[in-house]
């Protein structure tokens, strides 16, 4: 099969259209990667097994299908149905008997496997329903879990190609005069504006261009971009498409990450579906368009995301940053104008030209247009995949979708943008989730991260880990970063083992300074986040941990003396839990704990049902064994 | 255009041109750091101030790799740029009459006649006018002017 | 012609300059270590920064690297403001912590006002500051890309391709000439030369027996320019005599 035209593209849609419709029931398997390493296939295996075996006609009346991750990954494997929406969480092959006999014979429930939300303790059965789907706008993971990610019949109906289909109607400029009006900006961090990228792009000279899509995603933790090229792969190729046809471009390269095998599957077949239909290669639906798209693998590095040196990677060579005072639109691989655009923004170009940048613009805030997608996790009840309009406060994101705080303990901290964001107190949950506000309070929108922070966190050692990560992260090209980010770990290292000074802490404070404005590349200028924000936020903090040689959320091993208070009902459970011996007790009297053996782990402050066990603070650096 | 001038019979082996060289562009009187060298013929009792010809098509500048050694137009001079010279010595195999030089005692560190920038010491001091330093219409000057430029070309 | 201003002298700068080539040309002081004239600027060691604002824009200001940044007609550049000595004297002091014992550093450092590190020095380390020149003049002027680094962040280092002897190498010794803080060791006698950790046989003159290069380098010269094979077999020393021999026949005449 090969479309020559726009016309037997439409044909076959129709025909696509027919087929789905004849269609009564579909049973959605997630196969994300989380859903697939929780045993999807096994349940998928189970489902077609069972349905085969009682002659159930699967192919026209019941479709089992291999879906992209729904977001819900905690919960996984995740089963879903169409039409019904009825949604199952934490399936396994055993209770695929239990599904076909209820749900699919006799369109019940098996109540087991529906959600319970934690917060209200209700059982909720509809997709929709569920909180965490509930206030999410999904634009960009529009598709994600509700098709099989390699079948191109399933995009089409979808509406996959509309579009492409659109703007080859158009003139280049046309398209991104389109992308301008919908006021779209980068989605893998920076925020520039896409339209203003390609322009630039289109101005330069030089005897070829080069389109890259970015899906490196290194932040740990983020997954969007993953679930997107796993889940949804041909509208990624369609943004590009589109991308190629407005820059004036004929190859494209798409970056993928070490670590994401599955994305590099599914993206490689839908290519290869593109290139057998006539959709990638030469003269695109007879539109006299040539473009090709090739999978760049990634060097396995952060560093590697940033755009300078994702070119070198591609181009074979060291991926390490290269001053950018002349752009990479200009120079950018192989020294040629380049546009590189992160994996979310691509997958919003397709729909933005089938609808409209007008239409575009309903969603969002007046500078930064459309939604974004994060990646929740950290102390709130509901962690996974979620989009929203930009525009959002911080409040209705963790405490709406995400269920609020963990164990109804308090809020501390949201930390937005990766490893590189920064902190935002309680103070300012009110703050709007956009470009522009989150950089203004020294954090940023970064690719997605989003880690929410309770009581129970330390804002020093959060600070700490992440320094430790980037320091090892650095490419150790420019001295600020490389040399910088080690002295400024080993400055938190005296702090957090309890030999502070204040005067380190001042240390700190000047050499992150310097390393945000003497590195070289993104990386080191954002590094001193963390860094910053926590000591703008929670000075307090650090002052105890200098001062009084108290952690007061108990994560600095060093600092924290943990006592058992008179209120002890001597349950016995921290007793069971401590992994060293350390409490001792009997029935009725207060329990003790002995200093000598207790390693600060947690466990009991963790499971004590009266909270009786406190942190206290240290007498002497040292004092508690480290 | 001021040439460098040769005239061996006129040179009396007396090192004065190499002393006065070495201490230009040493502040020391080692002949070792001098960039003419008079080399005697016993047996022809005759000695050659023998000094970099500032080649028309200069060997030493095709070999080096970084464009360090440049043609200094106002004095019609080969010149090392230091700033620019990555020590590999290129040039020093590269220049077929040994003009190029290499201090031994500071490895990678090549040195060359600079025409003392339009004032060579050498000449200056010269006591007999074996090496002067002179206005001399290209290839219209004196014999040994015009077999040094041959010689330079065949070279 | 774009015309800037630094440190309050107007300048007159060509296309495509960068403002520390308009600095050296006017010799105005900017301190560097990863800057070499052969080879392509790179913006590793960021001593060279300075401080950048535009008539156009006003309000906005920026620091830069010198050594990289193109000059744009009305640019104002500062080189010693007080926040470009700060910048300097920090990456200074990190740099004195990697390398106390470099006299390089502890030279430039006094020169910012760091007499000692306020950091943790690195006790156990080379004098390496990981300009990466070495790498790059192997790369990008001698073109046989012997050397490379290996890992990255804080453990990186300059080093042979997996630790062993590099079998590019010609021993050049370019490496260890440009080397701002003399790292790399290299080991001369008559008969042979030792550097990263390989032995290389001198070429010797086929008159006076003293040698010049390394036998790996003549033979890569005689491959890289085409030449017959003995084209290198006088050193500079006695092709002079040769020469003074011939001009001594030519005076004759
Ligand atoms: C250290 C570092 C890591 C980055 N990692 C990513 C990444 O994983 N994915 C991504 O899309 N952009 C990443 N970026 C941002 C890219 O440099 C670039 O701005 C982006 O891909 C441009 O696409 P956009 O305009 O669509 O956002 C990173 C930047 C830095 C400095
Ligand atoms: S800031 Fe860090 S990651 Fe970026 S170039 Fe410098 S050392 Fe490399
Ligand atoms: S004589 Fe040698 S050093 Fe002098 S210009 Fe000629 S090649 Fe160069
Ligand atoms: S030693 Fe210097 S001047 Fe001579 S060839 Fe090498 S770089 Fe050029
Ligand atoms: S000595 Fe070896 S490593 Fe050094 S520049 Fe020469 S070839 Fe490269
Ligand atoms: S060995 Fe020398 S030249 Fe090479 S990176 Fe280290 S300091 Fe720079
Ligand atoms: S992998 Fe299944 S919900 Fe994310
Ligand atoms: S000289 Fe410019 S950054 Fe090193």
């Amino acid at each position: 099969m090969r479309f020559n035209n726009i016309k037997q593209l439409e044909e076959h849609r129709e025909q696509a259209l027919k087929n789905q419709q004849k269609v009564k029931n579909t049973i959605l398997v997630c196969g994300g990667t989380g859903c697939l390493a929780s045993g999807a296939r096994d349940v998928e295996d189970e489902l077609r097994k069972q349905l085969a075996e009682q002659g159930i006609d699967m192919e026209v009346e019941l479709q089992v299908k291999i879906t992209g991750c729904h977001g819900f990954c905690e919960r996984g494997p995740i089963v879903s149905f169409i039409p019904s929406g009825i949604l199952y969480e934490k399936v396994k092959p055993k209770h695929v008997e239990e599904i076909i006999e209820k749900t699919i014979k006799n369109d019940k429930i098996v109540t087991k496997l529906i959600y319970k939300d934690p917060a209200t303790k209700k059982k909720v059965q509809q997709y929709e329903e569920i909180p965490f789907y509930k206030h999410q706008t999904r634009i960009a993971l529009r598709n994600i879990g509700q098709l099989d990610p390699t079948s191109l019949d399933d995009y089409l109906v979808r509406d996959g190609f509309k579009g492409l289909v659109k703007a080859l109607g158009m003139k280049p400029g046309e398209i991104v005069d389109e992308i301008d009006k919908s006021g779209l900006r980068g989605r893998g961090g920076g925020g520039f504006p896409t339209a203003r990228k390609w322009k630039s792009c289109i101005k330069a000279e030089g005897e070829k261009r080069y389109i890259i899509c970015n899906g490196d995603e290194g932040d740990p933790g983020a997954f969007m971009d993953r679930s997107i090229m796993e889940g949804d792969p041909f509208d990624v190729l369609e943004g590009m498409i589109i991308g190629a046809y407005a820059i004036g471009c004929e190859e494209g390269f798409i970056y993928v990450r070490q670590e994401y095998p599955l994305a590099v599957v599914n993206l490689r077949k839908a290519i290869d579906i593109l290139r057998e239909v006539g959709l990638l290669g030469e003269n695109i639906l007879g539109s006299g368009l040539n473009f090709d798209i090739k999978i760049a693998r990634g060097g396995g590095a952060f560093v590697c995301g940033e755009s300078s040196a994702l070119m070198k990677s591609v181009a074979g060579k060291i991926g390490e940053p290269r001053a950018k005072y002349i752009h990479s639109t200009e120079k950018g691989l192989y020294d040629l104008p380049t546009v590189l655009n992160n994996v979310e923004t691509f997958v919003n170009i397709p729909i933005i030209i089938e609808k409209g940048g007008d239409w575009f613009t309903q969603f969002g805030t007046e500078k930064s247009r459309g939604t974004k997608a994060f990646a929740l996790v950290g102390r709130v009840n509901n962690t996974g995949l979620v989009e929203v309009p930009m525009g959002i406060t911080l409040r209705e994101l963790i405490f709406e979708i995400g269920g609020g705080i963990q164990k109804g303990r308090e809020f501390k901290a949201v930390q937005t943008g990766g490893p590189s964001g920064g902190c935002i107190p309680n103070e300012l949950l009110d703050l709007k989730v956009d470009f522009d506000e989150l950089t203004e309070q020294g954090s940023m929108m970064g690719s997605g991260g989003m880690i929410v922070m309770d009581e129970r966190t330390c804002m020093v050692d959060v600070a700490r880990y992440f320094l430790d990560f980037l320091k090892e992260e650095s490419c150790g090209k420019c001295v600020p970063c490389r040399e910088g980010l080690r002295q400024l770990t080993a400055l938190y290292d005296r702090i957090v083992a309890g030999y502070g000074t204040l005067e380190d802490l001042d240390k700190i404070e000047w050499l992150a300074q310097d390393v945000m404005i003497g590195s070289l590349c993104a990386l080191g200028k954002s590094a001193p986040n963390p860094v910053l924000s926590t000591i703008q936020f929670f000075r307090d903090e650090y002052e105890e941990h200098i001062r009084d040689k108290h952690c007061r959320a108990g994560v600095c091993k060093a600092l924290t003396r943990l006592v058992i208070h008179d209120e002890c009902i001597a349950c016995g459970k921290c007793i069971e839990v401590c992994p060293t011996d350390a409490i001792t007790g009997a029935k009725k009297t207060v329990h003790v704990l002995d200093q000598e053996k207790c390693i600060a782990c947690g466990s009991c402050v963790e499971i004590c049902p009266v909270d009786c066990i406190k942190v206290e603070p240290v007498k002497v650096a040292g004092e508690v064994a480290s | 255009m001021k040439q460098l001038i040769i005239k061996p019979k006129l040179c009396t082996n007396c090192h004065i041109c190499e002393l006065a060289c070495s201490f230009k562009h040493s502040m020391e009187f080692d002949l070792a750091h001098s960039r003419v060298k008079t080399i005697f013929h016993a047996e022809d009792d005759l000695t050659v101030p023998e000094i970099c010809l500032q080649c028309i098509d200069p060997s030493c500048m095709k070999g080096c790799p970084t464009g360090a050694l440049y043609l200094d137009d106002r004095i019609n001079c080969i010149r090392v740029n230091y700033d620019s010279c990555i020590g590999c010595l290129s040039c020093v195999v590269s220049c077929p009459f040994g003009n190029m030089l290499q201090d031994r005692s500071k490895p990678g560190h090549v040195y060359k006649c600079d025409l003392c920038d339009g004032d060579p010491v050498c000449a200056r001091f010269c006591p007999t006018g074996a090496l002067t330093y002179v206005e001399i219409e290209p290839l219209t000057g004196s014999v040994e002017m015009e077999l040094e430029k041959v010689e330079a070309e065949v070279g | 012609m774009p015309e800037i201003i630094i440190d309050g002298r107007r300048l007159k700068c060509e296309e495509g300059e960068t403002v520390l080539d308009v600095c050296k040309r006017n010799r105005i002081e900017v301190p560097t270590l990863c800057y070499h004239e052969a080879i392509e600027s790179w913006g590793g060691c960021r001593l060279c920064m300075v401080e950048i604002s535009h008539p156009k824009w006003p309000g906005w200001s920026n620091w830069v690297t010198a050594c990289l940044y193109p000059v744009q007609d009305g640019l104002v550049v500062g080189t010693n403001t007080t926040r470009v000595r700060r910048l300097r004297a920090t990456v200074l002091d990190l740099l004195l912590a990697r390398c106390p014992n470099s006299s390089v550093i502890q030279k430039l450092a006094a020169e910012y006002g760091v007499e000692d590190t306020n950091y943790e020095p690195r006790l156990d380390g080379d004098n390496c500051i990981l300009c990466g020149l070495c790498v790059r003049v192997c790369d990008e002027v001698i073109g046989v890309t012997a050397i490379g680094t290996a890992n990255r962040g804080a453990s990186k280092e300059i080093s042979e391709p997996l630790k062993e002897p590099p079998v590019d190498c010609i021993g050049c010794a370019a490496c260890a000439y440009v080397c701002p803080t003399d790292v790399i060791q290299v080991i001369q006698t008559p008969d042979y030369r030792v550097i990263w950790d390989r032995t290389f046989d001198m070429y010797k003159c086929v008159e006076c027996g003293i040698s010049h290069i390394t036998v790996e380098q003549k033979d890569w010269l005689i491959a890289k320019d085409n030449l017959p094979a003995d084209y290198y077999d006088l050193c500079d020393i006695c092709k002079r005599k040769h020469t003074a021999e011939k001009q001594k026949e030519l005076s004759m005449l």
